[in-house]
């Protein structure tokens, strides 16, 4: 095969040298595959002696330190945040914690971690997430004073939103950590470049004038996150839902998908408006809260009762290894860990509104303003069980007829607004065609092959079986977004387009 | 017959001793078990479940058009009429978009990267060198956040484009390119380098008395280069081409950052991404499967270019000299006002990833103030500097991994005539096409199966050893293929020496083909390093199923993912670009500069 290439005459240092690095990138190598297999094997081992009844604190602790697992649904810079300033604090040396270990998991994992002992305190993530563990068991009550103490500090109703679980046997099993409200956030900027009005209502959104930077500018103005990916939206849209009622509530929610990019994390919209790419986008408080700070023409916006307050819980969870140190850090998180709130890429309201009081608080007047303002909204009732009852279903069939087939929606409505615009159908006409448009669904049940209509008593009713069936909930969202599909495509061919 | 059949039974026993088997038998066990299990398994779970299901959703899969390709909108916009030229593309369906997008972007690629690679496989100029490694630029993997720059690059109202165009130029002219077109602008920047280089190491391979044969028979000009160059270029056009298609078809990164769903690659990570909610919908294995096929069609029709056999014949070259040949003034003028400023805009997205790291703000057209913080945050978030510690450890074990099986895999290749030893060289080339989101979805369905509540279990004990595993097999065809050019080099008869003189298998290959071949080993094992630091799609998806904090189990890409919706998070994901740029850099240079080794370092 030809004649000897160069490689004989290679020096025999090259070869030398090339050989030590072989050898050492082999060692290292295996160095760290060992270090992976600890990595994977370290949780039983180190907690063996510790007897569960036992308070963690105690002398056997003492020598080498306590270490905290906390699940949580909180952006991580939350958590790095409050690990910092909890590690460094006066509960933490009193309980010898040396450590927390926090983990960012989705909720569908948490009953798994926390039945196989891998966690001792969950952290945000919502009340109905907590309600859930509640019933199923996981959540343990507050026992240690200083938790007692802490969570006694935390007002029991903000704005005639509970913000404790007390179970049946008169025991805390839940305390808010934190505040928000739902509405949206808009860029003033981007605003004035679209020229449109600010919204003030969920119904402002769904309207055609805000549609109409889809026909002139070729661009949605509004921003909006996909249900089955953000409980914050689901929470958004079940909060429309009961606002306006089923028919209009879905009404309004076509429109709103309609004039609408969906993202797949509430996060997404966040940055969206911040960045001007969408000119309203629907968000948490302490989203709009950070958009302000990053970006001065943006701002916040609560729905005049049309939003409620929502009170973001921490727990004990059952199976803790170190209760008590657990519920150290719950007492530290109701009284001075409230000041991780105050972090200016944070922005959270706190539950514990003393806060306000310490010299960091007094700096963030512009939250404490928010707060007052959230305390003094004008909140509609909210039946949390009711929502409850359809979540699930309500997120799948948002995310069937609104949110995969978006641009078929999309196109329907373009075509309606530009004859609205251009004068081509009177408003009784297009009003005509947007209950057409948004009237819910009609479609084939594949349980029983009857035509149904889309109600809320038929979400209910089939709550129970979507969730633990799975061929009957891809079946059924597959009849969904066939029947959106043929729904947006007869509006079009009605318009001529 | 009876004695060749004999001698064919002596010369199998020549090759049957144990350090040979084991050597066979172990890159065999481990891609199968590993590569082909998971593969079959999720052909198994989609064949659970109708495919016509997805043919039938017009959501996947739908001969009709929808959206127009091209918005052209005349308006005012802030207090000033103004047209809008706003490019999005149409959509089929998530299987056809995705089929479409491949080929326009491999179209695209392919007239960039031949254009660029005649320039300069052909012409002396000054500055060459310069320009040379400018083309290569858009190669330095940073993932999603140069996708970030591109849309940056050409939003229609604060876009670096539009405001060159409005508000520098004055004119009332504002263009953006968005969605599905915005996906294929971005893919096509990214990859048409692969194209280039393949192509340009097939024209300077080419005979020169070929082209002056056809010159003095009177070709010239562009009948010269498609009658005779280009046709003489076909194997590393089709190689580079091919790969191209491949990468688009599998690329998720585009699309997540242009929040463009309609892809099968986006389809499958967002379903896998609601996989950790509960279980991961049959849909995925399907949409994966499709992906699969798709790319595997297109490895067979480029498997005689990609294999180690065929690749050692394709690559030998270099004897002579090339033909080059002076510009004229035009030519020149073409040069430094067409091709260098073109250049320069494909290889902005990596410009911009480091104005990006060392930018306080970056919120308008142009970036703000000058800052070390966001490379600091490397150090100083734990998150992050605990994700490079993952990335590190992950890539380090599969280094160890690959060593062996590439030393073993190539040995038995070069050196066995056994049966059988195609289908392992199928076995070790095949990972470049297999796209890593079918592999992470594989893995999934694997381990949560077979080893469900175990350590394997990646739910249970985190997704570390998975990646590893990931990366040893993804990246494997680095390192296997400078082995297998290394052994090409050496004569046989120094290891028959070694073997007539009493030394065994074991030893022979120990103290005289490893260290004859250890540069190219130690230049195949940087490469597959560095590509293992910035491996994407298993990364993003098998990554996260250990959750975040500070104890994870998430690698770099990961961990720029999930930063990149965050405030003021793209300029530490830029800064992670910035590293891996960095690493990317140190490895190509000891590669080309310091080991001398000659091979396209990226690719096929």
């Amino acid at each position: 095969m030809g004649a000897p290439p160069s490689n004989y005459t290679m020096r025999p240092v090259n070869r030398a040298i090339s050989s030590v690095v072989l050898l050492l990138i082999i060692v290292i190598g295996v160095i760290a595959g060992v270090s992976i297999y600890m990595l994977i094997s370290q949780k039983p081992p180190t907690q063996q002696p510790s007897k569960p009844s036992q308070p963690s604190a105690g002398e056997g602790g003492a020598a080498k330190g306590v270490v905290i697992s906390i699940i949580s649904r909180h952006p991580t810079d939350i958590l790095v945040k409050a690990r910092e300033m909890f590690l460094k604090s006066e509960l933490a040396r009193k309980y010898n914690i040396t450590d927390i270990k926090t983990i960012v998991i989705p909720p569908g994992l948490w009953e798994r971690y926390i039945t196989s002992g891998q966690a001792d305190v969950a952290w945000g993530g919502g009340p109905t997430l907590f309600d859930f563990l509640y019933t199923r068991g996981l959540l343990a009550p507050l026992t240690l004073p200083e938790a007692l103490e802490a969570a006694a500090q935390v007002p029991d109703e903000i704005a005639g939103v509970p913000m404790k679980r007390v179970g049946e046997d008169g025991k805390i099993y839940w305390v808010a950590a934190a505040i928000s409200s739902f509405g949206f956030t808009v860029n003033h900027e981007r605003l004035r470049d679209y020229n449109l009005t600010v919204p003030h209502s969920w119904r402002d959104l769904a309207s055609p004038e805000l549609g109409r930077p889809l026909i002139v500018y070729g661009e949605a103005a509004l921003g909006i996150a996909d249900p089955t990916q953000s409980t914050s939206n689901t929470r958004m849209y079940e909060i429309i839902l009961q606002r306006y009622g089923w028919r209009d509530g879905w009404k309004i929610l076509t429109l709103m998908a309609a004039n609408a990019v969906v993202y797949s994390a509430s996060g997404d919209v966040r940055d969206a408006v911040i960045r001007g790419d969408i000119a309203v986008g629907i968000t948490i408080d302490f989203y709009g809260y950070t958009a302000m700070m990053v970006n001065p023409s943006c701002e916040y916006i609560i729905p005049k009762g049309e939003s409620i307050v929502n009170g973001d819980p921490i727990a004990l969870v059952n199976g803790s290894k170190h209760p008590e140190a657990a519920q150290a850090f719950i007492a530290w998180v109701l009284t001075e860990g409230q000041k991780v709130w105050l972090d200016p890429e944070i922005n959270r309201l706190p539950a514990n509104p003393s806060v306000f009081d310490t010299p960091e608080g007094r700096n963030r007047s512009d939250l404490r303003k928010a707060y007052e303002l959230t305390l003094k909204t004008r909140a509609m009732k909210f039946n949390d069980t009711l929502a409850l009852l359809y979540e699930q279903v309500m997120q799948w069939y948002f995310r069937a007829t609104l949110v995969e087939v978006n641009d078929y929606l999309k196109t329907a409505w373009k075509a309606l607004l530009a004859k609205y615009f251009s004068g081509a159908i009177s408003s009784e006409e297009f009003n005509k065609y947007v209950e057409e448009l948004t009237a819910p669904l009609n479609f084939t049940d594949p349980s029983t092959g009857e035509e149904v209509t889309f109600t809320e008593d038929y979400a209910i009713s089939i709550c129970q079986k979507f969730v633990s069936d799975a061929s009957f909930r891809d079946a059924l969202i597959t009849a969904w977004k066939k029947a959106a599909i043929g729904k947006y495509e007869r509006m079009l061919e009605e318009l001529g387009g | 017959m009876g004695g060749s059949a004999a001698s064919k039974l002596r010369k199998l026993s020549f090759y049957l001793d144990p350090v040979l088997i084991a050597q066979l038998l172990l890159p065999t066990t481990i891609l199968f078990l590993f590569l082909v299990a998971p593969l079959l398994l999720v052909a198994y779970v989609a064949g659970q479940y109708s495919i016509f299901d997805v043919l039938s959703d017009p959501t996947y899969f739908s001969l009709r058009p929808r959206g127009q390709p091209v918005l052209i909108l005349r308006t005012s916009f802030r207090g000033r009429e103004v047209t809008i030229i706003k490019v999005v593309g149409v959509s089929f369906g998530a299987v056809i978009n995705s089929l479409i997008n491949a080929v326009i972007v491999t179209a695209g690629a392919t007239v960039l990267g031949v254009a660029v690679a005649f320039v300069f496989a052909r012409y002396e100029f000054p500055g060459k060198t310069a320009l040379r490694i400018l083309a290569t630029m858009p190669l330095l993997l940073t993932p999603f956040i140069n996708v970030f720059v591109i849309r940056k690059l050409f939003d229609w109202r604060d876009g670096i484009i539009s405001w060159f165009v409005c508000d520098v130029l004055g004119l009332p002219l504002r263009l953006g390119v968005d969605s599905i077109a915005g996906v294929a602008v971005a893919q096509i920047m990214t990859f048409f380098p692969l194209v280039y280089l393949n192509v340009y190491s097939s024209m300077v391979n080419i005979d020169p008395s070929l082209e002056e044969q056809a010159e003095n028979l009177g070709a010239k000009g562009f009948r010269l280069f498609r009658t005779v160059t280009l046709p003489l270029s076909l194997p590393g056009l089709a190689a580079g081409s091919a790969l191209v298609f491949i990468f688009s078809l599998e690329d998720v990164a585009a699309p997540i950052v242009f929040n463009e769903k309609r892809f099968i690659s986006y389809q499958v990570f967002s379903k896998f991404i609601e996989a950790t909610t509960g279980q991961l919908s049959p849909v995925a294995a399907i949409l994966a499967l499709i992906l699969l096929l798709l790319a595997l069609t297109i490895f067979a029709s480029i498997r005689r270019y990609v294999m180690l056999r065929q690749y050692a014949m394709l690559s030998r070259g270099g004897r002579w000299k090339p033909r080059m040949r002076k510009l004229s003034a035009k030519g020149l003028l073409v040069i430094y006002l067409v091709l260098a400023p073109l250049l320069v805009f494909l290889a902005f997205p990596q410009l911009g990833v480091i104005i990006y790291a060392f930018s306080e703000r970056w919120t308008g057209p142009l970036p703000q103030g000058f800052t070390l913080k966001n490379l600091w945050s490397i150090v100083e978030d734990p998150l992050v500097s605990r994700a490079v510690i993952n990335s590190l450890t992950y890539s380090l074990s599969a280094l160890a991994l690959i060593i062996l099986l590439g030393i073993s895999a190539s040995y038995v290749i070069a050196r066995a005539r056994v049966p059988g030893v195609d289908l392992l060289d199928l076995l070790v080339t095949s990972p470049v096409a297999i796209p890593g989101l079918v592999i992470a979805v594989g893995y999934f369905y694997f381990f949560t199966t077979f080893f469900r509540g175990t350590p394997l279990d990646p739910i249970v004990s985190g997704p570390s050893l998975l990646l590893v595993l990931a990366y040893s097999v993804r990246r494997l065809p680095f390192t296997a293929r400078a082995v297998f050019a290394g052994l090409q080099q050496v004569h046989i008869a120094l290891e028959e020496a070694s073997l007539n003189l009493g030394a065994g298998r074991l030893r022979t290959l120990v103290n005289i083909v490893i260290p004859l071949i250890s540069l190219n080993l130690l230049s195949g094992a940087l490469v597959s390093f560095v590509y293992c630091m910035s491996e994407t799609s298993t990364s993003i998806t098998l990554g996260g199923l250990g959750g975040v904090g500070e104890s994870h189990q998430a690698p770099i890409t990961f961990i720029m993912l999930d930063y990149l919706n965050r405030v003021g998070g793209p300029h530490i994901v830029a800064s992670l670009g910035v590293l891996l740029i960095s690493l990317q850099l140190l490895v190509i240079t000891l590669v080309n500069v310091v080991f001398k080794q000659r091979y396209a370092y990226v690719g096929v």
